[in-house]
């Protein structure tokens, strides 16, 4: 018992420290962006892009404290995060948790649906057609080979003009609704859900012909509790590993179909953060970002520990 | 009143056909016929400083007025502009002010018709006679390149894109290796493209009710007093006088000439080259009406409007 | 960006079950990109920038079966054109991404100890960072050009091969021959060469292949953002992204690129998958 609270306090700890040191890189990475801070910003509020004489940017400079050395203005940074302090926005001037805190929940439930319906479809199809004859397989692989391989932006611009502008069936500017939700979440779902099944149906194909897979049926179990019952369980576990990792891709593709649907999020707000330095808001997002990242792994260890005991056990991954 | 911002240009006019929206700005030029058959549309030029290249007169192959103004004649702006944006939005070859412009010179205009002929003259002129492998014109083994830098997705959309290669393929034929160099917000505002030496031509504009724009773009740039907005670093003491005397002119019809003086100056020297105008487009919901545009910036105006059944 | 961390091992992907008529038609596909990257005026005597606005526009015909754009430039000679970027942006990346990956991977897996913690941290760092805000960032720093795809997209894989190659080196050195040439007296370092590295390694070349497909995707999603290689080159995504407004209204110039780039992918991923059955997965 205690062995197992150190380590999930180490694992804590441990999940602390990426989601510190990818705030940290962001910082870094900023200021490597060529050209100056204060420059940028006064070009922004008056729609230029030209020199500023030093005292010019002079005001800017001491409010934002970009002339103090790096490692102050880094320290500064760092310890307000462990105040829950993200910073204010440069360009916004307001604190990047009230910037980011609107645009988060619509971000989340983009990406936690996408996920959920990627995991339907790809069970669905490869439980309906994992070795049920060459032609239903055939197609099954065929159809996630397809899918696999759309590029995001094109299936949501694809998605967008053939239900919601030629057929009408879908709002065009959605906003958070749930019924303009639903083309958001298929234009993420559907890739990954091509690419998950075919993960599935490796895995699958793998275990059906096993041993105990063959004990089960001489039992006299059916075809389809012995593919939901013994095989399932198996065959989701590579796939179950790799959603931690696509929820993180799935960020990076909202931020395309956020823009594509007009659906508020944080998608909008990173592009155009990146676009005018505001620093402090975008490490704010990576820093959100890596959050949900490293609690999605954790909830895939739980995942892992709930579909396989035995791995728990033996404290794998 | 709701104010959404949608990104995106397909579902934005798109969404007035649905309802969904009653008034959209900056319809797809693609679209506007279909806006003209099917809605109220409003093309709103912006008066000030129109889309025009400033050329680099300081640094590089520009600093010889024969090779501006072959570049000028060198490739068909008007018809780049009607292709790229679908004949909707007008071609402006006075770079200085726009047609909407108070004090506007609608003859400085039509210097530098399309003449290839011409450009070519002016290029041997200035002595660019060799070709290399490319065709590109060269000089003493020096190529003819110029870099091009513009803002790539919040200048020039997708369609002013299209203008500038047409314009890349006609100076390409007259020996010009035009590149083209997409530089994104965060360059630009962040300085990247400030300094003489980082381009040779970029076309911006800039927003004004009045011809005094003039003086903010054109006043010269001193060590003591610099003028970083005059990107084409072209000082000149006639054209510095002349605005000055049209400022302070309390006499419009005076000022507008004086004005008018100024913008030749600018096109006879090449300093800068034309390409089209800034502007506001609209398309309303047929059942909306008196929504009008407030006149210098064209802001829409709703304190107005109504709906008819 | 990050590249898939899974690599399926002994499976029979539809490919093989049709083994002739679908890698034959996959090859077929590739065959032809690679033609047309290396050597497009074999494919097509028109030039991609050729301008005639006398026919913008214009639908699918037998003159320009691909329509043409709103400068009159046939779309087909433009993507025929435009496939040695797309191409050269999937085969760059991916060997980006593989070397660093090659460099890490075994770095942690051998030294071990502290370099191994240190490299493990780092790369699930890296995980947690998202790819699309790396490329954003390598952009605003450097510009957009096709170096600068290259770069984006090759780093932002790179961790999840890093991971797998650092799991492949672990699991082959503990295989007997190596054990059998160290014992042999044969140097740590021709060991490393000749045993570890092509052991390790051989497994990886479908992920690899797999990896061009995903690269060509993502390297065009940047371009679809605007930030991709400028203009007049007509790399694929750069196609899409001009062709978007006029999906309405010129509904060739947004969907026949697309299914260019699905058609690509798509036959490159299959062939990497056969080619994965052939060779054996890489380990977990």
């Amino acid at each position: 018992m205690r062995k197992s609270i150190r380590r999930i306090g180490f694992k804590v700890a441990a999940s602390v420290v990426v989601i510190v040191a990818a705030a940290s890189v962001t910082f870094f990475a900023q200021l490597a962006v060529p050209g100056d801070r204060a420059t940028a910003l006064m070009n922004l509020q008056t729609g230029q892009d030209k020199a500023w004489t030093p005292e010019e940017l002079a005001p800017l400079n001491e409010r934002y404290g970009f002339d103090d050395p790096i490692a102050v203005q880094y320290l500064d940074y760092v310890t307000g995060l462990f105040r829950g302090d993200l910073g204010t926005s440069y360009t916004q001037k307001r604190p990047v948790t009230e910037v980011i805190g609107g645009q988060l929940l619509p971000s989340l439930t983009l990406t936690v649906a996408a996920l959920a319906v990627a995991w339907l479809l790809a069970l669905g199809i490869t439980l309906l057609t994992v070795k049920r004859g060459r032609v239903l397989s055939g197609l099954g692989s065929a159809w996630e080979a397809l899918t696999a391989s759309l590029p995001h932006y094109w299936v949501g611009v694809v998605l967008l003009v053939v239900f919601a502008v030629q057929l009408r069936m879908f709002p065009i500017i959605g906003g958070t609704s749930a019924w303009g939700t639903v083309l958001p979440v298929l234009t993420l779902a559907v890739p990954l859900a091509g690419f998950l099944g075919q993960v599935t149906r490796d895995e699958f194909v793998h275990v059906l012909d096993q041993p105990f897979v063959t004990t089960a049926r001489t039992r006299g179990m059916s075809d389809l509790s012995v593919r939901l019952r013994h095989v399932l369980r198996h065959a989701v576990l590579p796939a179950v590993t790799l959603s931690g990792w696509a929820l993180g891709a799935l960020v990076s593709g909202a931020v395309i179909t956020e823009n594509i649907f007009g659906r508020p999020g944080i998608g909008q707000v990173l592009v155009t953060a990146v676009n005018t330095r505001d620093l402090p808001t975008v490490s704010g997002i990576v820093l959100v970002v890596a959050a949900v990242y490293v609690v999605a792994n954790l909830l895939v260890d739980l995942a892992y520990a709930v579909i396989d005991p035995r791995l728990a056990a033996a404290g794998a991954r | 009143m709701r104010w959404k911002f949608v990104a995106d240009a397909v579902s934005r006019y798109a969404s007035l056909s649905t309802g969904e929206s009653h008034v959209v700005y900056e319809v797809p030029t693609v679209n506007w016929k279909d806006a003209q058959a099917r809605y109220q549309t409003i093309r709103y030029i912006t008066p000030g400083k129109p889309v025009s290249f400033y050329i680099n007169t300081q640094t590089g192959p520009f600093t010889d007025k024969l090779v501006r103004q072959a570049f000028a004649y060198g490739a068909d702006r008007k018809a780049a502009v009607e292709a790229g944006f679908h004949g909707v939005i007008p071609y402006e070859g006075n770079p200085a002010v726009s047609q909407a412009t108070p004090g506007y010179d609608a003859e400085v205009a039509k210097a530098y018709p399309y003449d290839q002929a011409k450009a070519n003259q002016l290029l041997d002129q200035a002595g660019w006679t060799g070709r290399d492998g490319d065709g590109t014109r060269t000089r003493n083994g020096e190529p003819l390149s110029i870099k091009l830098v513009y803002g790539a997705a919040f200048i020039f959309t997708q369609e002013g894109a299209t203008v500038l290669q047409v314009l890349q393929e006609q100076w390409k034929q007259i020996g010009f290796d035009v590149k083209l160099i997409p530089a994104t917000q965060a360059e630009l505002w962040g300085g990247k493209y400030t300094d003489p030496s980082t381009f040779d031509a970029t076309p911006s504009y800039w927003t004004s009710p009045s011809s005094a724009i003039l003086w903010i773009v054109w006043r010269p740039s001193t060590k003591d007093n610099p003028n970083g907005s005059n990107r084409s670093f072209y000082n000149n003491e006639t054209l510095s006088q002349t605005i000055q005397q049209a400022n302070a002119e309390p006499d419009i019809a005076k000022a507008n000439a004086l004005y008018g003086q100024a913008q030749r100056i600018i096109q006879d020297d090449a300093a800068g080259i034309g390409l089209y105008t800034q502007n506001s487009t609209y398309a309303v919901a047929p059942n909306l009406k008196d929504f009008w545009l407030e006149k210098s910036q064209g802001e829409p105006v709703f304190t107005d409007a109504y709906f008819t059944k | 960006m990050s590249a898939p961390t899974y690599a399926p091992a002994r499976t029979l992907s539809w490919v093989r079950r049709l083994p002739s008529v679908g890698t034959v038609l996959c090859l077929l596909v590739v065959g032809f990109v690679l033609v047309a990257a290396i050597a497009p005026g074999w494919v097509t005597d028109r030039s991609p920038t050729a301008i005639d606005l006398t026919a913008a526009l214009q639908p699918p015909s037998w003159q320009h079966p691909f329509g043409t754009d709103d400068a009159g430039r046939d779309l087909l000679t433009r993507v025929i054109h435009g496939s040695r970027q797309s191409l050269g942006i999937g085969l760059g990346a991916t060997a980006l991404a593989f070397l660093i990956a090659i460099l890490l991977g075994f770095t942690a897996a051998l030294a071990g100890g502290v370099v191994d913690a240190a490299i493990t941290r780092v790369l699930e760092v890296a995980f947690a960072f998202p790819a699309l805000l790396l490329a954003l960032l390598v952009i605003a720093v450097r510009g957009p050009s096709l170096a600068t795809s290259v770069i984006a997209v090759g780093i932002g894989s790179a961790p999840g091969y890093a991971r797998m190659i650092r799991g492949q080196v672990l699991a082959v050195r503990q295989a007997g021959f190596i054990e059998a040439a160290t014992a042999l007296g044969h140097s740590r370092f021709a060991v490393i060469r000749r045993h570890l590295f092509p052991n390790a390694m051989r497994p990886l070349v479908a992920v690899a292949t797999l990896g061009v497909g995903q690269s060509i995707v993502w390297a065009s999603g940047l371009s679809f953002l605007g930030l991709g290689v400028p203009p007049p080159s007509s790399e694929w995504g750069a196609l899409l992204d001009a062709g978007r407004l006029h999906i309405t209204t010129s509904w060739w110039l947004e969907i026949l690129p697309g299914l260019v780039i699905v058609l690509v992918t798509l036959s490159v991923t299959s062939l990497g998958r056969t080619l994965q059955n052939r060779l054996g997965g890489a380990s977990r």
